[in-house]
């Protein structure tokens, strides 16, 4: 699913400085704001919860959810596209 | 962590990444969860706990109200099946009391089939019937079928074999004067339990005309004179044409009498009492029918649902008139439509359309338009710049200029200098009209 491969990226990204960070930093900057700021509190933080989230962007629940949806759809895109060419 | 627990933290929001992967590696092989998962994504921004919460409890109040109706309801039901199975298992039985001496003459002709069959040796009565019923009712109007045929053959029937032993014992043959005597005294019976029962509830009117056409079939004159003076008349027909469909079946084959042909005869004239020519005469409904003919006259052949008669022809307004067989002669007069297309033709000659309330108004300035364009033009000061300058404005009867409108995004400086110095230096006249004007003006700055 979406969140494991987005982890195991951010997992590969952490750990070795290869390349393939840079595919998602560049996606990531693709992002709306709102949906940047939640998967990247979600994924590339520890211990977040959607709460907690919400609770930091002052935002609730259900736009939390769905802007990580939305987030991890426009991203998967983003990367496909760049794999592409690969 | 349990499926639940992490299923918990995922509908409230307080579930974290690496915990809602786990959820998603878990439902990859649990449909269950999988299905659980897929609610929620198709619409997160939905406040899904709290939806679940307040399904929970509605359930548990619902249920605990459930518990108390439970035991009321059930009966309430049943009552209420009862009373129904009730009402129309008796109107069945009841409902043919009211109707016709034609149910009078099915129970005659039942009788006098038993009877007969007692001396003549065919079968009963019942038998005979059904069939015969489904060869009637096909004739008929779809409706009858619809009107328990079964049951009211048999009920009757069986009165009719009730009430066997009651009145004289039947002549061999269904002559029609062995029917009178039995018959008055089945009406007179009937009559008296007509109190008893209240309005059947099957009510459809058919023409008169539809019930003792099927009669006449089968009985006589004197049968019909019985009828006439029946009391019973106005009960409802349905039933009477299911019987008297049976009655057909039943007997022998009777012969139509003249005034109780199923034609109907009638004479179509106009206002002035001419008769017309070619009027239709058809069922609500059908294409085709009956014309008259030169002198005005038609003749109809009716069958048992007739009811209505639709009188048409182009040159007149239609008409729709109820039948009645009673009567066999139709005197109707036509309303010409002639006249009125004529008044059209009329109205259309003369009408002329006047174009001068049509005409817009027009307003002059008193200098004329080409000095108070120039004025503007030449007085531009500096902060306008050049170029065309297109505008309009209202001017109202009593001179009062407003509501100017600049086309293009001239300048701010621009507007107000044309606006101001048209609206202080200029005097403007309706010299059309009576209405205020919008006048559209030009300069052209250099």
């Amino acid at each position: 699913m979406q969140s494991d491969r987005l982890l195991h990226l951010s997992d590969e990204s952490n750990a070795s400085t290869d390349p393939d960070t840079r595919p998602l930093h560049h996606c990531m900057k693709q992002l709306k704001d709102e949906q940047r700021r939640c998967i990247s509190l979600f994924y590339l933080s520890e211990g977040e919860s959607y709460q907690t989230i919400a609770e930091q962007l002052n935002l609730s629940v259900g736009r939390v959810r769905s802007h990580l949806q939305n987030g991890r759809r426009n991203l998967r895109q983003c990367l496909e596209h760049q794999n592409d060419p690969e | 962590m349990t499926d639940n627990e992490l299923l918990d933290r995922y509908l409230s929001g307080a579930i974290t990444a690496p915990q809602e992967a786990e959820l998603e590696r878990r439902a990859l092989s649990d449909p269950v969860l999988a299905a659980a998962l897929s609610g929620v994504s198709a619409f997160p921004e939905e406040d899904h706990a709290g939806r679940v919460a307040a399904m929970m409890e509605g359930a548990r109040t619902q249920v605990r109200g459930k518990v108390k109706e439970a035991r009321i309801r059930p009966l309430g039901r049943y009552a209420a099946a009862a009373a129904v199975a009730l009402l129309v298992v008796a109107s069945i039985f009841l409902l043919p009391q009211f109707t016709d001496d034609s149910a009078g003459e099915l129970a005659m002709d039942s009788r006098e089939v038993p009877s007969a069959a007692t001396e003549k040796g065919t079968p009963s009565a019942s038998v005979p019937s059904v069939p015969q019923m489904e060869a009637g009712a096909a004739a008929s109007d779809d409706l009858e079928r619809e009107v328990a045929p079964a049951p009211i053959p048999t009920a009757p029937a069986a009165r009719a074999k009730t009430q066997a032993p009651a009145p004289a014992a039947a002549p061999t043959s269904p002559a029609p004067a062995a029917a009178p005597p039995e018959l008055e005294a089945f009406a007179d019976e009937l009559v008296a339990q007509e109190e008893m029962v209240p309005e059947p509830i099957i009510v459809e009117p058919v023409s008169r005309e539809t019930a003792e056409a099927e009669m006449e079939a089968v009985q006589g004159d004197a049968i019909r004179k019985k009828i006439t003076r029946s009391e019973l008349e106005d009960l409802p027909r349905r039933t009477v044409d299911a019987v008297a469909a049976t009655t057909a079946g039943v007997s022998a084959g009777g012969s139509v009498s003249k005034n109780r042909s199923n034609t109907i005869t009638g004479r179509i004239t106009d206002e002035n009492g001419k008769p017309i020519n070619g009027v239709l005469v058809r069922l609500p409904g059908q294409p085709i029918g009956e014309r008259t003919d030169t002198s005005g006259v038609f003749v109809f052949t009716a069958d048992a649902t007739t009811s209505l008669l639709e009188f048409s022809h182009p040159d007149y307004a239609s008409e729709s008139f109820a039948v009645d067989p009673r009567r066999d002669d139709i005197q109707l007069t036509l309303e010409r439509l002639e006249e009125k297309k004529d008044d059209w033709k009329d109205v259309w000659s003369v009408t002329t359309i006047t174009m001068d309330d049509n005409l817009p108004g027009q307003a002059l300035p008193a200098e004329g338009y080409g000095a108070l364009r120039r004025r503007i033009e030449a007085g531009k000061p500096g902060n306008v710049p050049s170029g065309k300058v297109k505008f309009s404005f209202v001017v109202k009867p009593n001179g009062i200029l407003e509501d100017f409108i600049f086309r293009g995004e001239p300048s701010q400086e621009t507007m107000d200098y044309v606006g101001e110095t048209i609206m202080k230096t200029s005097v403007w006249e309706v010299v059309r009209g009576d209405e205020a004007v919008r006048v559209y003006f030009k300069v052209v700055f250099e």
